[in-house]
């Protein structure tokens, strides 16, 4: 019986100066396809690795979407569907709209940038194969990690461990998917 | 015809469905079995055929609203056979189709859920039969003693066929004894005849042929039978328009502030003891015979201005004197009157209107003694609340204790009636046949509107009682007496004509000059130097007999506002004097009885003169009317009838809220109701537009909406608006709208929707008024509209500002962004949902509004839809004055006008012509639709303290 | 990046303004943080001071869902409001717990973005006084209707009866302006606690915390990637959010501004109310502040120079609201408008002068104080000072309403206003709402933006500067 593949293997750091060193290294003996794990966001990890979103785009386009949703919907309703004289004023207020335009505009914008941060973040994912790592617990206070993952092309399962011990982790761990 | 089963006893279950089989025209009213039932009746149309009565349309039958006993013609509406809406007949002479506000709110007594509805004996159920059985039973010794033993006390009888009646009595029972009793009745004008002419005589007003008034203590716009007719014909003596400057002049002098003294051009304010001082010094000035010459510094620049007023014009005069002075007064402006040259012009002279005109109090004061002294076996009260209203001094209650058989027949089961062995439920006119005098002596042959909702009687019903022993239905009686009368060789046209034009044709009495005896004005130069006390009734509740009406209840006071209250009014000096605060109570002693009640700093009441009004403080009226202020009468007596001079007065200290629906009465120089001589008009006509311009069109950026075949607009005269208030209640009848309380009053939560606003101008202390009515102004920029999150609020196609109740969530910014605050809100489920006979007052073309909306002035629009539906199927266009509003329609002095803006035909169109016309807060750029024609007065150049 | 500069930069984050105070303590590690924040919401047994706040927020909270029966019930006549005063309390309550609500916005997005890095300690806290500040204000537009059981015809809604809300109202500004304004802040809210669940749940114990955190944590890993979108999202969101801080309250200031009446028809009630929302919202903020620190020992991550800056930001709001209160009165003046003029001379003289003095006298003045430094860093006298300041700031809601509406342009339909015993229900009521729900909030969720004050410890920024 064959193991199956594992997910990565990971190691874990007592602080974000051994996991910063690590990455590094990990980059320079031309590893790709890793990630690292930490308790607070580290800037020159950030510069290291690159990733890719379009929360800003989404949020944009999104945010102009809901200004014109607004405006219509208002224009649409008070000199179309319900044409009626309000105070004499005229049936396109339109300096009346502004306020809805603009409140909708920020509605769109801020679902659209939170729904689109949380799904360039992976989540929601309930499960992740890092949580099997029993002291993973720590990533959130004060753990750091560095899993490769199995589908970098450097990938070898004893290759790779030897290549985290090599980094003096507190622990290395072959992390399976399930 | 059928015959029709009778509205069984419970009035829940005369239901709607019920009504509609029971009225139209030609209607059976009904009759059941049982000896005392009376028999088919008929009731006759006013204009409409009755062949067809259509659901939904109203109709309309002419019939009189009673007060004190005399006649104002009114036409009341009736949807289905339920009378809803009265309004005036403008063929009667009291009314030419305005009304005052009792007969507006006549209405509501008809439905008053708590009226008596059974006959009671010793306070217990009893039946009509039972007691005219027991009647009987007493009356047949009495018969055999020829009368000896029975005693009549009836209020004032002007109806001619009760008057009939009670001879026919008295000839049956030739020594029983009829007395008159009517608490605010006119004792000092019979008196003041009998002084003036040796006999009584009926004095009433021309005031169309007047240039010159004077009132002394006269509120002639609010008090007596004709004051409807005086307030029209006054306002149309003074209607400036164009280049007519023609205006009549009013001087008033008075003891308290009124209405009428708050239109005057010169206010002479004065205690009630100086008034007779000053009738004499004013009629030595304009020389009547017999009246030496005395002169005061006092009066000294009035007078003189005032007698050459006067004396210029001759036989185009009027001097009025107010019910509650002396009767030496009174004939005293007989003989000028009569030294002037006004009788026969402005002032005109009858015969007595009473049946029998008698000194009532003296009258009063007999049967009482006769009731002390046992004599009395049987005592017959035909209306009246004695036992409540009697003076004090007679002891009329525990006299009543001595009579063996007492009966009280009433619309309610009073005070009297808790004293008396027999309580009968009485009839409201409105349910029965009946007639009446007018102030002139026309007389209004009632017709019934509705099917008695109770098992009562009319008055006609119950004297037939004592004298004819099968007895008949009013409409018989009436009908049979008429016959007599009328003599026509075809006396069914005569009597169709009579009742359906609502009065006999040419039946006012013939005009008399009597001849003047000599008076004595000796006991008017009297005056007191201590804190005197004046009586005036109560103009809404009169003598109290009104006080279960809530609409009346709470109907503002004119100048005080005051609701669901009687106060105790004095002038700020005199308060400070004697201690006395603001809504604190005070306690008033005269002799060995005092009273204890709320004061009211009242600006126009004179120094060292206390002011309280009667119809307070019952005992027994109802949940409505019982309990509210105090009663007045427990310090009235007979010898100080109107007026007490030296009382002792203090504050007990305690406090007393008291109910306004307005709290402010001085413009704080805003100057919203406009106000000038009409000197100021002859230099510049539209100094009003100047003051409150009104911006174009072009200032705004938004373009304008057009209204380009309807646009309705209303214009109100503030020179003819005298604050008589019917408009108020006229609109409150029309439009069903609640009344909320004493207590929602003090959160001011009122919710008329029409209000008189009242300012104070002037010192303070002497102060003239200014009144406004002020309904919504239908803005054409309505500041309320465009705040309404829901849209609840919105202008129509034909410039309405219109109110969708069932839109309304109810978050009163429309009524905050309203600069005239002419919205009011049910802050609570004001309506009364649950009570039957009310909800068949309401009118069903108007909603009765559920808690939590907001309302407010539609220009009837009810009225506005139906006349656009009679003209569509018709095909013609809505005629120039069609459409007349309720408040409109009520007005006796035409002050307001409503009608279509764009058509030039219309009155509304040539009002807004006017250069008086002017619209309140226009700066705001509301473009309101109702404006105002400001005011002008009148005054006398010689007399240089004019107010303003 | 030079290590000089770096040291010097971090030097900056740690002191900002007076070099002395430290924002973090020395002492204070990640794992202790961690324990002491997570400690609070997974222990059982809770502290004595909590226990009575939140008791005492219950027990108003009842007293507050019983008037809501009532008023609902009988209708909104149990109130005090009136003709010619359509809105009082309710009203006046909502506009100051929106203020109250704007205070911890300002500290989540405009600080935020000018990365004042003091505020990361005190955010979450402000956060739950914004989230429990717009949950009481959003009430009273619904309850002070009188027909609050159709409220949501103020939305567009395809209906039956084709009748749309009319968008020209201020109302329905509101309707938008606070829906979005209270998304804004539930979702900046939750985004920037993820990483703070994802702790909590990493050290729960109990199986049952240890799911509901899971969920509510999303399967937060604290990845490279997650770390960079959650720091992008947060800016973004802040930048939203930023300006919603400035128009939230505008939009509440046009429920009066628009409107004619006197004393409201103004063009300076934006800023007005912005100044106005920002002095007692970050009062609030102090008081609650204040009292969580003392009661949770929170001395070494809120520091002193924490209530520094609040004060500071107090101060300097309570300035500007004299300046507008001045310049106000001048325009009034100046404009020669005579029913702008009797309202400015009735609201200092007439039946409501008392509101406006106490107003002046604990909202202007009491704030003065702070010009003492001393005054600022002692939470009793900060405390105090927020108080009156809250208390001062609802005086002059209420005065807002009361002395405009009870004396506008018609003489003859000017009247008072009484409050009732459910006008002062629904108001201690409402704060029972919000002193449990606070409470609430700091016990069930971390308290403290753990990942951010993580960045203010030493050993956290030393990652990059070990070379």
């Amino acid at each position: 019986m064959t193991r199956p593949r594992p997910y990565g293997m990971a190691a874990e750091f007592d602080d974000a100066g051994a996991l910063v060193r690590a990455v590094r290294k990990a980059r320079a003996a031309g590893y790709r396809r890793f990630e690292t794990y930490s308790p607070h966001p580290i800037e020159e990890i950030d510069q290291v690795m690159q990733h890719w979103d379009m929360i800003a785009p989404i949020g944009f386009v999104s945010a102009l979407t809901g200004g014109v949703i607004g405006f219509y919907m208002q224009y649409f309703i008070a000199a179309d569907v319900y044409p009626t004289n309000i105070g004499g004023r005229p049936l396109n207020s339109w300096q009346a709209f502004v306020v809805i335009t603009f409140a909708l505009t920020v509605l769109f914008g801020l679902i659209a940038v939170f729904g689109a941060t949380v799904f360039f973040q992976g989540m929601p994912s309930l499960y992740h194969p890092l949580f099997k790592i029993p002291s993973f617990r720590r990533a959130s206070s004060n753990g750091y990690f560095l899993c490769i993952e199995s589908w970098d092309e450097q990938f070898q399962p004893i290759d790779t461990s030897r290549f985290l011990q090599s980094l003096y982790p507190i622990n290395v761990w072959e992390v399976d998917y399930e | 015809m059928s015959e029709l089963i009778t509205i069984g006893e419970n009035p829940v279950e005369a239901s709607r469905r019920r009504f509609l089989e029971l009225m139209g025209a030609s209607i059976a009213l009904a009759t059941g079995a049982g000896c005392t039932r009376p028999p088919t009746e008929f009731v006759m149309p006013y204009v409409t055929p009755p062949e067809q009565a259509i659901p939904g349309v109203a109709r309309y039958y002419a019939t009189a609203a009673v007060t004190n006993g005399i006649a104002e013609g009114v036409i009341a509406e009736t949807h289905l056979g339920r009378p809803t809406k009265i309004e005036g007949n403008p063929r009667h002479p009291a009314s030419l189709g305005a009304t005052s506000v009792l007969s507006q709110a006549s209405i509501l007594d008809l439905y008053d859920p708590f009226r008596a509805k059974e006959v009671t004996k010793n306070n217990e159920t009893a039946s009509w039969d039972q007691f005219t059985v027991e009647l009987h039973a007493a009356l047949e010794p009495i018969r055999k003693a020829n009368g000896r033993g029975l005693s009549l006390l009836t209020e004032t009888v002007v109806s001619p066929t009760l008057g009939w009646q009670l001879q026919r009595v008295l000839e049956q029972f030739p020594e029983a004894r009829w007395h008159q009793y009517d608490p605010a009745g006119p004792h000092s004008s019979r008196k003041g005849s009998l002084n003036a002419f040796g006999r009584y005589v009926n004095t009433y007003y021309r005031l169309d042929q007047a240039n010159v008034m004077l009132s002394l203590d006269s509120d002639f716009f609010t008090y007596g039978p004709a004051s409807t007719r005086y307030a029209h014909d006054y306002a149309f003596g003074r209607k400036v328009r164009g280049s007519n400057t023609q205006m009549n002049r009013l001087y008033v002098a008075e003891s308290t502030l009124t209405s009428t003294g708050g239109k005057a051009d010169h206010r002479l304010q004065l205690k009630y003891s100086d008034i007779g001082r000053f009738g004499v010094e004013l009629a030595a000035a304009i020389g009547v015979p017999g009246v030496a010459a005395v002169s005061s510094p006092r009066f000294e620049r009035i007078i003189g201005p005032l007698s050459q007023d006067l004396l210029a014009n001759r036989g185009r005069s009027a001097i009025l004197v107010g019910e509650n002075q002396p009767p030496a007064l009174h004939a005293l402006v007989h003989a000028m009157n009569a030294a002037l040259g006004n009788a026969g012009h402005a002032v005109a002279y009858t015969e007595a209107l009473e049946t029998r005109p008698e000194n009532q109090i003296e009258s009063l004061k007999t049967l009482v003694a006769e009731m002390n002294a046992g004599t009395v076996k049987i005592l017959l009260i035909i209306n009246g609340n004695p036992a409540y209203n009697a003076p004090n001094d007679l002891g009329f209650s525990d006299a009543l204790a001595r009579v063996q058989t007492s009966i009280h027949f009433g619309l309610y089961h009073d005070e009297t009636s808790q004293h008396t062995v027999w309580s009968l439920p009485a009839s409201h006119f409105y349910e029965s046949w009946s007639d009446a005098r007018a102030f002139d002596g026309t007389v209004t042959i009632l017709q019934p509107l509705i099917e008695r909702l109770y098992d009562s009687r009319s008055e006609v019903e119950l004297l037939d009682l004592l004298v004819e022993m099968p007895n008949r239905a009013s409409r018989t009686i009436v009908r049979s007496y008429w016959q007599q009368q009328a003599g026509a060789y075809d006396f069914e046209t005569w009597w169709r004509k009579a009742v359906g034009e609502g009065m006999i044709p040419a039946s006012s009495l013939p005009e008399s000059q009597p001849a003047l005896q000599p008076i004595d004005v000796g006991s008017l130069l009297a005056s007191d130097s201590g804190i005197e006390l004046t009586f005036r009734a109560n103009p809404y509740l009169y003598d109290g007999r009104y006080a279960g009406n809530a609409w009346l209840q709470e109907l503002p006071r004119h100048i005080t506002k005051l609701t669901w209250d009687n106060a105790i009014h004095v002038s700020a000096r005199t308060a400070e004097r004697h201690g006395l605060r603001h809504q604190q109570i005070a306690r008033i002693k005269v002799g060995t009885q005092y009273v204890e009640g709320a004061v009211w700093l009242s600006p126009g009441q004179p120094d060292d003169s206390i002011m309280v009004e009667f119809g307070y403080g019952r005992s027994r009226a109802g949940p409505i009317g019982t309990g509210i202020g105090f009663d007045a009468y427990r310090i009235r007596t007979t010898t100080g009838l109107w007026h007490v001079p030296n009382i002792e007065v203090s504050n007990t200290g305690a406090t007393y809220p008291l109910a306004t629906t307005q709290m402010n009465k001085s413009q704080h120089g805003r100057d919203l109701v406009v106000s000038q001589p009409i000197t100021t008009y002859q230099r510049d006509p539209r100094f009003a537009q100047k003051a409150h311009p009104q911006p174009s069109y072009n200032d705004t950026l938004y373009p304008h909406w057009e209204y380009p075949h309807y646009n309705w607009g209303m214009a109100i005269d503030l020179t003819a608006c005298v604050n008589c208030q019917a408009c108020v209640i006229a609109c409150q009848a029309e439009n069903n709208i609640p009344v909320v309380g004493k207590q929602q009053v003090l959160f001011n939560r009122w919710m008329h929707w029409l209000r008189v606003d009242v300012y104070y101008e002037g010192d303070w202390s002497e102060p003239s008024a200014r009144f406004a009515p002020i309904p919504c102004m239908h803005c054409e920029n309505a500041p309320c509209e465009v705040v309404c999150p829901v849209q609840a609020t919105v202008h129509s196609s034909d410039g309405l500002n219109e109110m969708i109740y069932n839109r309304c969530v109810g978050t009163r910014f429309c009524s905050n962004n309203c600069p005239y605050k002419v919205r009011r809100f049910n802050f609570l489920l004001y309506a009364d949902w649950f009570t039957d006979q009310l909800k068949m007052q309401r009118n069903p073309d108007v909603t009765v509004r559920s808690r939590g909306v907001i309302e407010k002035c539609t220009y009837c629009v009810q009225r506005i839809r139906e006349a656009e539906i009679r003209a569509q199927m018709e095909n013609r266009k809505i005629q120039a004055n069609e459409v007349k509003t309720a408040c409109q329609q009520v007005c006796p002095t035409a002050a307001i006008v409503f009608g279509n803006i764009n058509d030039s035909a219309s009155e509304v169109s040539r009002m807004k012509a006017e250069p008086l016309n002017y619209g309140m807060l226009t700066e705001l750029n509301t473009r309101p639709h109702t404006t105002y024609l400001a005011e002008l007065r009148n005054p006398n150049p010689a007399i240089t303290n004019y107010a303003d | 990046m030079p290590i000089d500069e770096k040291e010097r930069l971090q030097a900056r984050i740690r002191r900002i303004g007076a070099g002395d105070v430290v924002l973090v303590r020395p002492g204070v590690t990640s794992e202790s943080l961690t324990s002491h924040i997570a400690g609070v919401i997974l222990q059982p047994n809770v502290p004595l001071f909590w226990l009575t706040m939140f008791g005492i927020g219950i027990i108003a909270l009842c007293m507050f869902v019983i008037a809501v029966a009532i008023l609902l019930d009988v209708g909104i006549g149990e109130l005090g409001t009136n003709i010619p005063v359509g809105w009082a309390f309710p009203i006046a309550n909502y506009v100051w717990w929106i203020e109250i609500a704007v205070g911890g916005s300002l500290l989540s997005s405009i600080l935020h973005l000018t990365n004042q890095k003091w505020r990361n300690s005190i955010n979450r806290i402000a956060e739950a006084v914004t989230l429990a500040g717009i949950m009481c204000a959003s009430l009273y537009p619904v309850l002070h209707l009188g027909r609050a059981w159709i409220f949501y015809w103020t939305l567009p809604y395809p209906n039956t009866l084709t009748i749309q809300p009319n968008f020209r109202s201020p109302l329905i500004w509101d309707v938008f302006g606070i829906f979005t304004y209270a998304a804004a802040s539930v979702l900046f809210w939750y985004l920037d606690m993820i990483p703070d669940l994802a702790a909590v749940r990493d050290r729960a114990e109990n199986r049952i915390a240890y799911l509901i955190f899971g969920v509510l944590a999303l399967g937060w890993q604290g990845s490279s990637k997650q770390w960079r979108m959650q720091e992008k999202g947060s800016l973004l969101l802040a930048g939203i959010l930023t300006p919603l801080v400035f128009t939230v309250h505008t939009v509440v200031s046009f429920d009066f501004a628009i409107a004619l009446v006197p004393g409201w028809h103004s063009t300076i009630f934006p800023p007005y109310f912005v100044d106005g929302a920002i002095l007692a919202g970050i009062s609030m903020v102090s008081m609650i502040t204040i009292a969580l620190r003392s009661a949770f020992s929170f001395e070494n991550i809120i520091t002193d120079q924490h209530l520094n800056n609040l004060g500071k930001i107090i101060l300097t709001t309570s300035v500007f609201l004299f300046y507008i209160y001045c310049f106000d009165s001048f325009t009034n003046w100046y404009g020669g408008n005579p029913y702008e003029q009797y309202t400015d001379r009735f609201r200092v003289f007439g039946n409501y002068a008392w509101v406006f003095w106490t107003f002046v006298a604990f909202g202007i003045a009491a704030p003065q104080l702070l010009w003492w430094k001393r005054n600022r860093t002692d939470p009793r006298a900060l405390f105090v000072i927020s108080l009156l300041v809250v208390i001062g700031m609802w005086e002059e809601r209420y005065m807002l309403m009361v002395v405009s509406l009870s004396h506008d342009f018609m003489p003859s339909a000017w009247a008072n206003f009484a409050a009732t015993a459910e006008d002062n229900a629904l108001l201690y009521g409402s704060c029972g709402l919000f002193l449990a729900m606070v409470f609430l909030l700091v016990r069930l969720f971390p308290m403290v933006p753990l990942h951010s004050v993580r960045q203010l410890l030493p050993h956290a920024q030393n990652g990059g500067a070990i070379e």
